[in-house]
Parts: C-alpha cells; structure tokens; sequence
C-alpha cells in the first residue's frame, strides 16, 4: 500500500520539523535519491560538506539519519519520506548503497534477536539453561520488599487524597474554584512521591474541571464520586473480580509491565486502523491508536507515552484507513481494551465497513461496559447511519448525531472536526466511529461514500 | 430538582453549609444506609462523595439517549444539494492537502484559481478549513467564491459567524432590512443575475430612499447598464440631488442611445475639431460661450472642480470631456485614442483635457485609453523624459481596470526599456508585479535565461536577490520550471543558500498544480 502524504505528515514530531521538511521536500536538496519495494534513500546537502545520509524501512517505517538532530523522525528523514509519497523519488528496483544495506542488516539480526521466544514469568523452568535458584530467592525476597514498600506509600497516598477529598467537598467547590492551580498540583505532586501516579492524574484532572466552562460543577460532582468510589474499591480490592482489581491498580498507579502483557493470550487476527491520534500536555504525549479487528468486531486500543522533546516511543506503524495483520495482547482489565501489538504486517487498504448500532444500541454497549468496569470514561462507538447536526440555538449542545429513529447522541466539546464532519457527509447518513467521552461522542473517523476518511 | 441537582447544589455549597445530603432514590438508598448508621468525623462528606459515586454512574448507566423532537431548537439537518462541479482528480487533491497544510495563501488561491477553470468543486473535507481562513483574507474569499460549489454554500449557511462575499445566496430579506451596504451588496449581486429586476426593485424604493442611498444604489446599475435602463436614469437625471444627478448623467453617457450621449457628443465635436494644417493635424479647441441649462442636469458646475489652473470656460469643457466615455469620443472625432492624446498634448489646456479623459476612463472603466496613456509614458521613460515612479505609480493606478495579458504586455515593454535598471531597482520591479498575474512563458524564458543570470554573477549573495526570487517564484510560468532547476543545478559538495530552495519549492509546486489540473 503506498504511503499518502497525509500520513506521512502524521509522523512529525511536532509543527517545526513538519515546516522544514516541507521545505527540505524538493528533489533539488537531494542527490542520490532511490528506492526499492522496502526501502527508500537519500542523500541531503546540509550545512556541512558531507550530505546527511537518510534512509526509510518501509514496513514499520523506520529511519535514519547521519544528522545530529535528536527529533525522531528528524527533517531530513520526514522531507524524503514526503518525496516518496509524492513518488518524486525514481527507480523503483534500484539496488540500495551500502550504508543502507548495512543498516538494514543491522536491522534484522536486531530483530532476529527480539524474535526469539518471550521467558514468560509464570513458566521460568521452560528456560533453556538451569535457573539459579538461589540468586531467585534473593531477587524475589528483594521484590517482595519493594512491593511492600509500595504498598504501604500508596496506602498512605491513598488516606491523604481521601482526606484532602473530605477538605474539598466540605468548603464546597465554590471556594475549590478560587484555589490556585498550586492547589490541585500540590496534592498531585504528593501522590506521585506515593507512586499512586494514576490518583496524581485524577487530581490533575479535577483542577482541570474546575477551569473548564460551563457544567463543570455536574462534572466536578460525577469526577470525585468516581476517584471517591475508586478510593472505596481499593480499600476492598479482595473483595474484587481479578480483572477489575488489576484495573483497580492500573488507575491507582500500578503499571502492567510489557512482559507481563506479552504472556497472556494473543489474539491474532486483521484489524481495521481506525485512528491515531496525539494529545499533548505540558510534559507528555499520549498516542492514541483505535483499532478494530474485522471479522469478531473487537476493540484494540494502543497506548503509549513519550516526553515532547523524544517521539522514538511513539509507535509510526499505523495507518489510519488501513487494514494490517497483527498479533495483539490485551491487558488485563474487566472491559479490555488497551493492547499491545506484536508482527505488524501486510498493509492493505480498509474494505468497507457496514456499523450495525443505533444510537440506543451504542449507548446500552457503553453502559455495559461501565457496569463491568465503572471508570470507564473513554469507550469507541461505531454508529450506523447517523446524520451530523449543528444548531446556535442551544448553547449546551453545539452539534451532535442522530440515527434513524432520531435519537441523538451530543458531539464532545473537545470535538475539533465536526465541520469537517459535516462537509464530509452533507447532512447524509454515514457510519461514524469514535469515542464515548463523559460530555459526548467525540468523533475519529467515518466510513463515506466508499472510503474511510480520518478525523 | 432532581435527586442529582440536589447533590451537586451541596457540592457547590459545600457540606459545611450544607451538610444535609438529598435522599437516593429508593432502588439506591440501601447502598450506603448500611455504611452511615455509626457517626464519624468526616460521615457528611462520605456521604455526600459516597452518594456522588453512586448517583454519577446511575445517571451515566441508565442514561436514554436524547430524542431530538424533545429537545427544543434542535432540527434535522436537510442535505446539501447534490454537487453540479466534477471532482477533482486525485494528484489535485493531495496537492491542495499539501498546500493547506502548509498554509501558503498565493499557493491555495492559485489552486483555487485552477480549479475555477477547469470547472472542477473543491474536496469536501477542505472546506471548512479554507471558509475558516477566507471569512478574514479577502483574496482567498475571492478565489474561493466560485468554486464553492452546492456543498460550500450549503455549509456556510449553516454556520454562524463564515462570510464570504459573493457566495452567500442573495435573498430579499437582504434588501428589505439590510444596512445600505448590505442592500447595495444585494442590489449589485442582482444587477449581474437579473438586471431588469435590480431596476425594478430600485425603481420601487426610489423615491423613499435618502440622496445617499439613491447615489449608492442607483451607481450599481453601472452593470450591465443597457438601453432598458433609459426611462429610470433619465428620470434620475432630473433628481434634486446634485450627486444622483452625476451618477446618472455618467451612466447615460455610457449608453449609445441616450439622448444625454448623442448631446454631448455633438457639443463635443464642436468643441474638439482635429484640422489639417500643412501636413501635419492639430487639434482645435474652442471653448464654450455659455454655459448651458442642460449641463445642470448633468451634473456640471459653474466652477471647474479641478485643481488645474485654468478659467471658467475651460472648466465646462474639461468637465464635459471628464463625463463622456473616451472610446466614444475617440470614435466621434475619427482618430485612435494614442492619436488623440498626442493631438490633445500639442493643443491649449492639454493637460487640463488629458486629466480630464483619464478621468473618463477611469470612471467608464475605458481601459484602451488608460493603455495609450501608459503607452505614452513609457515611450517618455525610453527617452528618459519620464521618471520610472510615474510610470509605476500610474500602472499601479490603472492595473486593476486593465485586461491581464495587457498588463504582462506593459510589463514586458517596461523590461525591454528599462533593462539593465529593473533588477538593480527591485523595489520598482516588484511593484509592478504586484500588479501582474502569471507571467508568459516568453517573458519567462527571458527572465530565467538572460536577466536573472546576469543578476546572479553580478552578486550571489544579495539579501534583495532572496525577495526577487520569492516574487517571481508565485509569477513565473509554470513551463519554466525545468530551466530554473536548471539555472540553479548544485554544483556536488556546494551550499545553496536558502532562499533558492525555498524559491524552486515554490516554483516546482506551481509546475506540479499545472501539469495536475492539465490532467
């Protein structure tokens, strides 16, 4: 599948090195430009006298770049990936020189070596060499001790926010709203020293609310509720399902290591990329990847995290509007949902998509899921054939869906495309996919007049 | 109130003031009744965030969706017509893609530009951020208007605060209760669709419009002015208001068949005769004797409004000139418009009269004359009687009113002229391109293989070099592409500056919109 410009411009690390590689993207900046099924190469005139050597792999894509640029992907490798989407880049057989040839190879004995099989935690005596038993003893004796450690600083964690909870709902959230934003990030800091780093967000969070406009007060009441009731749920993990104790203590601020991921069972199968999407704070990135697979209909999300000044986290395997073989762990959750994916092969164009709920049906989905998992505050819909409206008349809902039997579901403020939406479609009927969100649907893509289009 | 209002009204309130929490409903009381029977420091504002918890995901999990007949203001959305323009060709549409993403307004309204003629609707997906950006650039709005198509249009209307002049559909309600500029705007957008009815419509206000309202509507009727128009403007001819009366009297004299036309042309003839004297024609200029009761309705005053230094006789005369077409006098005396102006420049009160047909033209929009005009001076310029602003200030004049391969023409003969000065004058040449759409691909060839390598060994390193090279880089044929990649080959191992990247950028992507739209 060949790669769109519109793709490729996904990939920038941020608004400057989109700029520069626009203007580095004209083949007179290049020399020794080429490409074959896999790969792509060039060689850039800097401001040094050697040209930086640039290189793409197609099949992730991965890069590199004899530049000193920390960004990932930097300029150079953005403006030849452009060239080639723009197919300004000739020789579609050429032999790669050999600085490519030896990155690749590189590459591959690279993977070679993360191929070979996972030593799951569970199952240590299938290793190929004896364990050291004793030295296991110590390790695990070490780890216990941590643990407990932990446990104890997040339990104390947890009796400050509770407290610091009675202090707000006591003063009432009138006097909350002319606390200065040290307020909020103050207790946050303090659980993070807990290492109840997920209670630290939902703090953030609720000082975002406060500043947030009009309804904050119903969504402030709705947000300590749900951190008092996770609060109530961790005082009672035992009592709790295994899979809701493990979502307990993912919000709580216990991370699922990858290993750990990566154990459980796999599920392989096609799955539709139904959107990417970077939301930045201050200090963090969060990529957002929506996939679906396309015979069973499962949700997959893919998650991760990177500082703002390094993107190599991120993962630049999706294409949105594309279907890919892949083989995904779930993490263990009630309603699971996050994922990691493992072989990422054979990219395809999106075969259409036919969405089979109605506005009732997507909504009862959603308020399933939260009977399972009562945190869930971001859940994908797939609606069938809604239609977008807009209206100025009513300013708590600026625009929203409805389906046939004109039942509505409201559009997320934090909604940035719904013209785009709604230029797209023209007032027709069209099978929208996005996210539940606590204020309204939020959409991330559609599937229109025979073609998927991202949002 | 509901048992959730309630709540969140203790929450604002705090549970200090209000340390009452409201009752859960029956299915959920039972769910903390057992936690609160012991008393505890803190049981208000467990109760309060207990029932917050509770009360949260009973609304959230039983919520049903909104009906939209229930919901006062909201309506179905009525679907946009179908589109009537054919749909852009895919390497179109990643190039405007290409170009939006990198906003470069020249770049999109040239797109735009293409796009118009090649009668093709702009993707949808790109209309919101583009009516975004041509609600605050009127250039962009311009481009954008014509190529809106069914879907553009649907989608401003519905939304509040995007305007784009001329794409709005035009609606009574417009001329009924719109500020007079509205109204004008109406009354000219109906002048071009159906000019009978802006006559009539106008015509059924009249006379309880203000004069400045009658002078602002009535002067819209300057399009498509035709011989249907005689009764109305001969009867606002006669109109108490001295401005009404001059917007009329100019657009009797563009009509051939107004009686205002054939007076004042007869009148002018005997003013103006050309005369064979020896082998050579003059000019004869006799003034008029009086001033004539006619003339009052025309607008003309007693007093020569111009800042020429002239009498009272010669006034009318130039006033009288001023008011007719120049074509129309031009074809009345038998002679070209270059013929007159010369004959006009050898006689008493040329400049007086030269003023006064310029005037004319501008007015009539009577570009032939304007284009003698600038013919003349840089024939002037040529003999270096002529300061180079003169000629740039009037071509920036008149540029507007004049035809684009005419105003290339121009500027090709002021590079042929002014050669070796354009370049080391940027400033000056820049003007005038400002003023010149897409150059030929002949000038192009030209500037690309004779002035500009001249101007690079000359000096490669001009900060000025950087500013021509981005002008031309919007203004070069797009066929010259291959010989300014040429023109600027790296040499292996050489650094280019920036600006000659940033230039072939520009260029090429202006090469790739053409061969694309040609497709």
């Amino acid at each position: 599948m060949q790669w769109q410009r519109e793709q490729v411009l996904t990939l920038a690390p941020d608004q400057a090195s989109l700029k520069a590689a626009q203007g580095l993207s004209a083949p007179t900046k290049w020399s020794a430009l080429g490409h074959n099924a896999t790969t792509v190469w060039g060689e850039c005139q800097g401001s040094g006298k050697t040209p930086y050597q640039t290189a793409i792999d197609l099949a992730e894509p991965a890069f590199k770049c004899s530049c000193p640029s920390r960004k990932f992907p930097c300029k150079h490798a953005l403006a030849l990936f452009l060239l080639y989407a723009d197919a300004v880049v000739d020789g579609s057989d050429a032999a790669p020189p050999v600085w490519v040839q030896s990155w690749l190879q590189g590459r591959a004995k690279r993977q070679t070596a993360k191929e070979q099989p996972h030593i799951p935690f569970t199952a240590p005596s299938e290793t190929t060499s004896p364990p050291n038993t004793a030295a296991m003893s110590i390790d695990s004796k070490t780890a216990d001790r941590r643990a407990t450690a932990r446990a104890a600083k997040v339990a104390a964690g947890v009796d400050e926010v509770t407290l610091w909870l009675y202090d707000l709902v006591r003063g009432g959230f009138i006097e909350a709203q002319t606390r200065p934003y040290s307020y909020w990030q103050g207790m946050a800091a303090r659980l993070i020293d807990a290492q109840a780093s997920g209670l630290a967000t939902q703090v953030q969070q609720l000082g975002s609310i406060v500043a947030a406009g009009a309804g904050w007060e119903e969504r402030l009441t709705a947000a300590v509720g749900r951190l008092f009731l996770l609060l109530e749920a961790y005082a009672r993990i035992e009592q709790l399902p295994a899979p809701l104790q493990q979502d307990v203590r993912t919000l709580i601020g216990w991370h699922q290591s990858k290993e750990e991921v990566l154990a459980g069972p796999a599920v392989t199968g096609e799955w539709r990329v139904l959107s990417h999407t970077l939301e930045q704070e201050e200090t963090l990135i969060s990529q957002r990847v929506w996939l679906q697979e396309v015979t069973r209909g499962d949700f997959a999300l893919i998650l991760n995290f990177a500082h703002p000044s390094n993107r190599q986290t991120l993962d630049t395997r999706w294409r949105v509007g594309a279907e890919v073989k892949a083989t995904l762990y779930y993490y263990t959750s009630a309603i699971p949902l996050r994922a990691l994916a493992d072989g990422v092969t054979h990219h395809a164009a999106m075969r259409p998509v036919t969405a089979v709920d109605q506005v009732t049906d997507a909504l009862h989905r959603y308020q399933q899921a939260l009977a399972h998992q009562p945190w869930l505050t971001r859940y994908p819909l797939w609606l069938a054939n809604v239609v977008v409206g807009v209206t100025t008349t009513d300013p708590a809902m600026t625009a929203f869906v409805y389906d046939e039997e004109h039942h509505l579901l409201p559009l997320s403020r934090r909604a940035k495309t719904v013209w785009q939406l709604l230029s797209i479609t023209g007032g027709q009927p069209t099978q929208l996919f996005g996210e539940w969100l606590d204020d309204g649907l939020l959409p991330l893509g559609l599937w229109h007049e025979g073609r998927y289009w991202a949002l | 109130m509901t048992t959730w209002q309630q709540l969140v009204q203790q929450g604002i309130l705090g549970t200090e003031r209000q340390p009452t929490a409201p009752t859960l409903p029956a299915p959920l009381d039972h769910l903390w009744q057992t936690e609160h029977t012991q008393p505890s420091p803190n049981a208000a504002e467990r109760r309060f965030l207990q029932s917050a918890a509770i009360l949260a995901q009973y609304e959230t999990a039983g919520a049903l969706p909104l009906a939209l007949d229930a919901r006062p203001g909201l309506t179905v959305t009525v679907p946009a017509p179908p589109d009537t323009l054919l749909a852009a060709n895919p390497r179109t549409v990643t190039l405007l893609h290409q170009l939006l993403a990198d906003f470069d307004r020249k770049l999109v309204v040239e797109w735009l530009h293409h796009a118009a003629r090649s009668g093709v609707q702009l993707p949808h997906d790109t209309l919101p951020p583009l009516l975004e950006r041509a609600t605050k650039e009127h250039p962009l709005a311009e481009a954008l208007a014509p190529v809106l198509g069914p879907r553009g249009r649907w989608l401003l209307a519905h939304h509040p605060t995007w305007q784009i002049a001329g794409a709005e559909p035009i609606e009574a309600d417009h001329w009924q209760q719109g500020s007079p500029h509205a109204r004008a705007t109406y009354l000219q957008t109906l002048r071009q669709q159906a000019p009978d009815d802006a006559r009539e419509q106008l015509s059924a206000v009249w006379t309880q419009e203000a004069a400045a309202e009658r002078a602002a509507f009535l002067a819209t009727l300057r399009t498509n002015v035709s011989a249907a128009d005689l009764p109305f403007l001969e009867e606002a001819l006669c109109d108490r208001s001295l401005n009404v009366r001059m917007v009329a009297a100019r657009l009797l004299a563009l009509v051939p068949q107004s009686a205002l036309q054939q007076s004042l042309l007869r009148q002018l003839t005997g003013y103006l005769k050309i005369e064979r004297r020896w082998l050579k024609r003059q000019l004869s200029v006799t003034l008029p004797a009086h001033f004539q009761d006619e003339w009052h309705e025309w607008g003309l005053r007693d007093q020569s409004p111009l800042a020429v230094r002239i009498g009272q006789k010669a006034g009318w005369l130039v006033q009288l000139v001023a008011l007719i077409p120049p074509s129309a006098l031009v074809r009345a005396l038998g002679v070209d418009a270059v013929e007159l102006l010369e004959l006009i420049r050898a006689s008493d009160f040329a400049e007086a009269l030269v003023t006064a047909l310029i005037e004319g033209a501008e007015h009539h929009q009577d570009y032939e004359f304007l284009l003698a005009e600038l013919g003349h001076l840089l024939r002037l310029l040529a003999l270096s009687q002529v300061a180079q602003s003169e000629f740039v200030d009037r071509f920036a004049r008149y540029a507007p009113l004049l035809p684009a391969a005419e105003r290339l023409t121009l500027l090709q003969r002021y590079l042929e002229i002014s050669r070796r000065r354009a370049f080391s004058d940027w400033a000056t040449l820049q003007q005038l391109l400002r003023h010149c759409d897409e150059l030929t691909p002949a000038l192009t060839q030209q500037l690309l293989t004779e002035e500009l390598p001249e101007l690079l060994q000359r000096n490669t390193r001009d900060y000025g070099i950087g500013r021509i090279l981005l002008d031309l880089a919007y203004q070069l044929a797009p066929a010259g592409y291959p010989q300014a990649e040429k023109l600027f080959q790296r040499r292996q191992g050489e650094e280019r500056p920036d600006y000659v990247d940033r230039f072939l950028q520009i260029y090429r992507l202006r090469q790739q919109m053409a061969e694309a739209f040609v497709v």
